[in-house]
């Protein structure tokens, strides 16, 4: 049951943050949901190690976690320079590349 | 220590990316470019040697699964393709003063990750790979800073790339949770035994999630919307970077999961990718019609051919697995090759409107001549390769027979529907007088590193088409030891 | 069984806190609510005996990736004191993700061949298939860390 429980708590963070994703109107809230996704998946890594007996995963998770991290920092850095040109940070001012 | 041997050509690109930066301090550009790539031709002619087309000058200690890598033909192959892409956009890029040293540095870390997804034979490292490159080129999309479009761009693809790798890591995860290992030739190994648990359906969920992970990064039908914006507001180099290096990429990672790793499954998945090629080359080809906009255009064409290439998938016999890869070889080189004709007819002052190529040929006859060959290689004009390796893939797809047929019909009826496109602009460039007003002949020097590299992709271009015997009967040796490994 | 009614408590928690960040109007709210989401996982990660991951978690993502967050709300902050965020819920993409999740959630009830104990992870054993065999990934994982921080460098160096 509680491998159940957890897997769908990780199912239903990927939901919302890809919800997140696809409405939030801030830059940094929008970098803030990918985080929610990715930490869905490296919590699935790391449930599935620890049922399925494996170290693997707990490895494999402590790769993506560094990984997010880097990502985080270059995302932030994208979203300054955006801020830096455009003056906001809303996301509907990225319309000028339209045919 | 000879055990190190192997990563060879990686170590090399990590050298010249760090040999970039310590130029760009100095502050000589051509330098940094120049040692860039000479690193990476001395790591091509060492893939060569090991891929087995020349003689090697560096003995290949081991091959196969080695620990979290895996080394194969199919992975040199796809490793010689990345470097020839990088090696022409850092040719072209020597003619452009706004590039400097960190260019060149984020470019070589971008192709150690190609490197790395080519040879990984486990889920952390092709992941890794994918996000190295992935890193490298958010930053590459966005690097002329002063431009709206290009940090638009940039954000753009970060956010679509980081959707894309944790719904890929996503997916990744339930097939460890499943299978309860991490390494993908591991899985291949395994995978005729009772290794993996045949019907369990969390196992398609998995798929669904890579698919759509990885259907982002190669531009396939739903997930393409992203590919026009970011290719148009890339500066142009970096756009040939990531329709023939980053798209090549998300194949490679594919063909490792899809057709490698969990290959009992491939029939099972054959239908969905069946829909998905005929949907994405149907949009592309339809979308690209009405583009104008060169670079838009271009980038709806590279949808179409990840349509094409997608038919390899879903057939999946050695005839059409080496039509693919043929195809993916062909759309690289074309592509790279069409983006820096773009780029380097921008010098002349010639924007990326369609319209502004009216007349090219009546003042830059050899721009205009080879971006007419690679448009028409690119639509499957006969005596070039782009022809060549589509005939292979749909000939794969109509030798396998049922239902598959109906792909390669859809292939080449898409082909004829293409052409018009291009043809467009051969015809504006060749049959059209020049707008008036437009083609400010700007005072530049002669972009003479572009024109090398626009010629020796020109000739690959010409030559493969005319005598494709070798390179064809290469590219089903590959695909069909490929087979019989796994 | 104590167990499974604290991870229930916990998940729920969770999940309040992700909704949270997707319905506060002020955005470092958002950012606070996603630290507490942060720890609660992290906390997870203690309950399933994993208390590396668990530090691990709390450290990076409840630490670090939070205060960079921060930073990036106070470097832009004229804009945020200028204008709230507008809450609406478009309904589309809730039906469509609800559907696809729940698809996920109904097939983790029909599998039933889950292991049933959980394994105990001792650091020793974690450092030891870090350092062994996943050391390639170490290596790799450095040269990520190093191109990011080129590029973060560069993208917010000024122009010239």
């Amino acid at each position: 049951m509680n491998e159940v429980v957890l897997l769908s708590l990780s199912g239903i963070l990927l939901g919302l943050g890809l919800y997140g994703v696809l409405t939030k109107k801030n830059i940094i809230l929008t970098i803030a949901s990918i985080e929610i996704m990715i930490n869905s998946a490296i919590f699935n890594f790391i449930i599935f190690s620890s049922y399925n007996n494996n170290p693997a995963g707990d490895v494999v998770a402590l790769f993506f976690i560094a990984l997010a991290a880097s990502e985080v920092a270059v995302g932030l850095a994208l979203a300054l320079m955006m801020f830096r040109i455009k003056k906001t940070l809303n996301i509907d001012v990225m319309n000028s590349l339209r045919w | 220590m000879t055990a190190y041997l192997v990563y060879t050509p990686e170590i090399l690109i990590m050298i010249s990316a760090l040999l970039a930066l310590l130029f760009d301090v100095l502050d000589s550009k051509k330098l940094a470019g120049g040692i860039a790539i000479i690193l990476n031709l001395v790591a091509l002619v060492i893939i060569l040697g090991w891929s087995g087309i020349t003689g090697s000058i560096l003995s290949l200690p081991q091959s196969g699964g080695h620990g979290l890598f895996y080394f194969s033909l199919f992975g040199y192959m796809f490793q010689i393709i990345f470097i020839i892409v990088t090696v022409s956009v850092e040719l072209t890029t020597l003619d452009f003063s706004e590039y400097n040293g960190i260019f060149y540095a984020l470019i070589e870390f971008a192709l150690t990750g190609m490197m790395i997804v080519a040879i990984s034979g486990d889920m952390v490292i092709l992941i890794l790979g994918l996000e190295l490159a992935g890193i490298s080129t958010y930053i590459l999309t966005g690097y002329i800073r002063k431009s709206e479009l290009s940090v638009e761009a940039a954000m753009k693809y970060y956010i679509i790339g980081s959707i894309s790798s944790s719904l890929t890591i996503f997916g990744l995860s339930i097939l460890y949770g499943v299978t309860g290992t991490t390494s993908l030739w591991l899985l291949n190994l395994h995978a005729g035994y009772s290794y993996i648990p045949k019907n369990n359906p969390l196992l398609y969920l998995g798929f669904s999630f890579i698919i759509a992970g990885l259907g982002f990064k190669i531009a396939m039908a739903p997930f393409h919307m992203w590919a026009p914006d970011v290719y148009q507001g890339a500066p142009s180099p970096v756009s040939a970077f990531l329709a023939a290096g980053s798209k090549t990429m998300g194949f490679m990672a594919m063909f490792i999961i899809f057709l490698s790793a969990i290959f009992y499954f491939a029939p099972n998945l054959s239908l969905l990718f069946g829909f998905f090629a005929i949907l994405t080359m149907t949009t592309g080809n339809i979308l690209a019609i009405k583009q104008r906009n060169i670079k838009r255009m271009l980038a709806y064409s590279s949808i179409a051919n990840a349509g094409y290439i997608l038919i390899a998938f879903s057939v999946d016999t050695p005839l059409a697995v080496a039509g693919g890869m043929f195809q993916i070889f062909s759309h690289a080189i074309m592509k790279v090759g069409a983006f820096i004709v773009v780029a380097v007819v921008s010098v002349f002052g010639v924007g990326e409107s369609i319209t502004d190529y009216k007349g090219l040929a009546k003042e830059h006859s050899l721009l205009a001549l080879s971006f007419a060959i690679m448009l028409l290689s690119l639509a499957g004009v006969p005596p070039l390769m782009g022809f060549m390796s589509k005939f292979v893939l749909f000939s794969g797809a109509v030798q396998a027979g049922g239902w598959y047929i109906l792909l390669a019909i859809a292939g080449v009826l898409n082909s004829a529907l293409s052409l018009y496109y291009y043809a467009r602009i051969v015809k504006y460039m060749y049959i059209d007088n020049p707008e008036p007003g437009k083609h400010k002949n700007k005072k530049i020097s002669m972009p003479i590193y572009s024109y090398i590299s626009i010629f020796v992709l020109v000739v690959i271009i010409v030559a493969v088409g005319i005598y494709p015997s070798p390179i064809i009967g290469y590219f089903i040796h590959i695909a069909s030891q490929y087979m019989v490994w796994r | 069984m104590f167990l499974t009614v604290i991870l229930l408590a916990l998940s729920f928690l969770a999940i309040i806190f992700a909704i949270g960040m997707l319905y506060s109007r002020e955005i470092v709210h958002a950012v606070i609510y996603i630290a507490g989401l942060f720890i609660i996982l992290g906390l997870i990660y203690f309950m399933l005996d994993n208390t590396f991951l668990g530090a691990v978690q709390i450290l990076i993502y409840g630490g670090a990736v939070t205060v960079l967050l921060m930073f990036g709300v106070m470097l832009t902050k004229r804009e945020i004191m200028d204008k709230k965020e507008s809450i609406t819920t478009e309904y589309e993409y809730v039906v469509l993700i609800a559907l696809t999740i729940s698809i996920y959630i109904g097939t983790l009830f029909t599998v039933s061949s889950y292991p049933l104990s959980i394994y105990y992870m001792s650091m020793y054993t974690l450092s030891t298939v870090l350092f062994n065999s996943f050391i390639g990934a170490f290596v790799v994982m450095g040269v990520i860390i190093m191109s990011s921080i080129i590029g973060a460098i560069y993208m917010v160096k000024e122009v010239e």
